[in-house]
């Protein structure tokens, strides 16, 4: 299993990639999909995915998020009631999410993946500062990326990062070059 | 331009779920700590100083605990020089008195033209550290600082929030402390290679221990505020406008989407004119109204229609 690298190492270059796609919720099926496979393959997968559920008697759908280190899924939106129309987010439980995915950087990991560089994201919230610890720390990052955002993702890359399409083919190549770089793990 | 920007680090107050009363306090994966909101404001200012006079340098400036570091790197990712962290582990123990003694013994030993800070820290919200710490300094203060309108070697024209919305500007001599308000600017956002180059920077550090302090009395690290009770605020009567019930529906309707303001033809007249003859009026439409008059003498000798009962 490989370590994360020290914070000596934060100047190497590391493997950035954003999988655009235009909203909806395949991305965060094809992202979970990809982390099950990781994880499958023995790599220690941080960040989280979200997931969108429709419960029984809401007319808006629940919005979660995997942590996929521990697998505990937290319930990150609010129902406003039928007519409402503003963000759903509940801000304070978002930022449990992040505080705990923060704290999770702490620990060696092959691979960080968010699903969402989004609204919080753009503003210079949310996910954004892990993002860049990750970075940072040297751990290869795979971040889904509404195109809504594509600029603000622009800014916070400085130009660096590789842009994949939404599709298991394209992730899965630069995934193997990405984690080829580092050592296999052990107990693939 | 030397600027040294105050920099604290705050944690975020979250409502734990499912806790009733709502209880704030920490994640279970530790505190949220970040850059107070308005001190980056500040530094933002600061470095806009500096990006158009590129001689200048900006100094982010801490006080305490290991907690203080996620500042001052903040500070370096969005592009300050240097980063000075007043080490203490005791600081959240600490006033805004003896918080502001420590920033001023610190600050004298950096040379500086100008301190920046936000008006108020998230979590405690006092406001104080920046004008204790311009009276230890003795050198100018202003508060609430809206704009920096523009500046010089020795001097800045500056403009600050006062009441009703008004703005004051001030043409402030240098050194100075000014603390800066929301809305002074959007905050630039670092990209993700200059927080890993401020991961790796060096932070100068400084020991509280080593600041040449009274050990007792003014002047002294000694907290001079104690906090007796903290309550949380009062719930607020609600206060949502009402149509008259006795206008029909239309009217009603109609008036909410005036925001409740009456058509012109059932505003109040406006009595114009002389004295007398306003009073003259004025006792017309009262009686028009029911309202029973008798006529008197005021102060100044005019008659005076007085109303002495209601509608009959």
């Amino acid at each position: 299993m490989s370590e994360t690298p020290a914070k000596d190492d934060a100047e190497r270059p590391a493997a950035l990639a954003a999988v655009q796609h235009a909203g909806g919720g395949e991305i965060d099926r094809l992202m979970s999909r990809v982390a099950a496979n990781l994880r499958r393959r023995g790599y220690r997968v941080g960040g989280v995915v979200q997931s969108n559920v429709m419960q029984p008697g809401q007319c808006r759908c629940d919005m979660l998020l995997e942590e996929l280190g521990t697998g505990e899924v937290h319930q990150i939106s609010q129902q406003l009631g039928p007519g409402s129309r503003g963000c759903r987010l509940d801000a304070s439980l978002f930022e449990n999410v992040v505080a705990r995915v923060e704290a999770s950087l702490r620990e060696p990991l092959d691979i960080f993946i968010v699903n969402k560089f989004g609204k919080q994201e753009a503003e210079g919230r949310g996910l954004r500062q892990a993002i860049a610890e990750a970075l940072a720390a040297g751990i290869p990052v795979l971040v889904g990326l509404n195109h809504d955002y594509a600029a603000a993702w622009r800014d916070f890359c400085g130009g660096d990062g590789d842009i994949l399409a939404p599709d298991e083919a394209s992730i899965g190549s630069w995934l193997e070059s990405s984690l080829a770089a580092a050592p296999s793990p052990v107990d693939a | 331009m030397k600027i040294v920007v105050l920099v604290k680090t705050v944690t975020v107050p979250v409502i734990l779920p499912g806790a009733a009363p709502p209880v704030v306090g920490a994640t279970a994966a530790g505190p949220t700590a970040l850059i107070n909101p308005l001190d980056e404001l500040a530094l933002e200012e600061a470095l806009r100083i500096k990006d158009e006079t590129p001689d200048s340098s900006v100094t982010a400036l801490s006080v305490g605990g290991a907690e203080a570091e996620v500042g001052l790197r903040r500070g370096l990712a969005l592009g300050a020089d240097k980063a000075v962290h007043l080490v203490s582990g005791e600081t959240a123990a600490w006033d805004s008195w003896a918080t502001a003694m420590a920033l001023a013994q610190a600050l004298r030993r950096i040379a500086f033209d100008l301190v920046l800070c936000g008006g108020e820290s998230l979590d405690r919200a006092a406001g104080l550290v920046g004008p204790y710490l311009a009276t230890f300094l003795e050198i100018p203060h202003v508060p609430r600082i809206a704009a920096i309108e523009a500046r010089d070697a020795a001097a800045l024209v500056v403009r600050r929030r006062v009441e009703r919305g008004d703005r004051e500007i001030i043409d402030c001599p240098l050194p100075a402390l000014l603390s800066v308000d929301k809305g002074i600017n959007r905050p630039r956002l670092p990209t993700f290679q200059a927080i890993a180059r401020a991961r790796s920077q060096v932070i100068d550090t400084l020991p509280v221990a080593s600041l040449i302090v009274p050990p007792a009395g003014v002047g002294a690290l000694e907290n001079q505020v104690e906090v007796v009770r903290l309550s949380g605020p009062k719930p607020r009567r609600g206060s949502a406008s009402r149509a008259d019930a006795t206008r029909a529906a239309a009217d009603r309707r109609s008036l909410m989407m005036k925001g409740g303001a009456p058509a012109a033809s059932e505003r109040s007249p406006l009595l114009e004119g002389v004295s007398d003859r306003v009073l003259a009026d004025l006792g017309r439409m009262l009686r028009e109204q029911g309202v029973e008059l008798e006529t008197g003498m005021n102060g100044a000798g005019d008659a005076t229609a007085m109303a002495v009962g209601g509608r009959s």
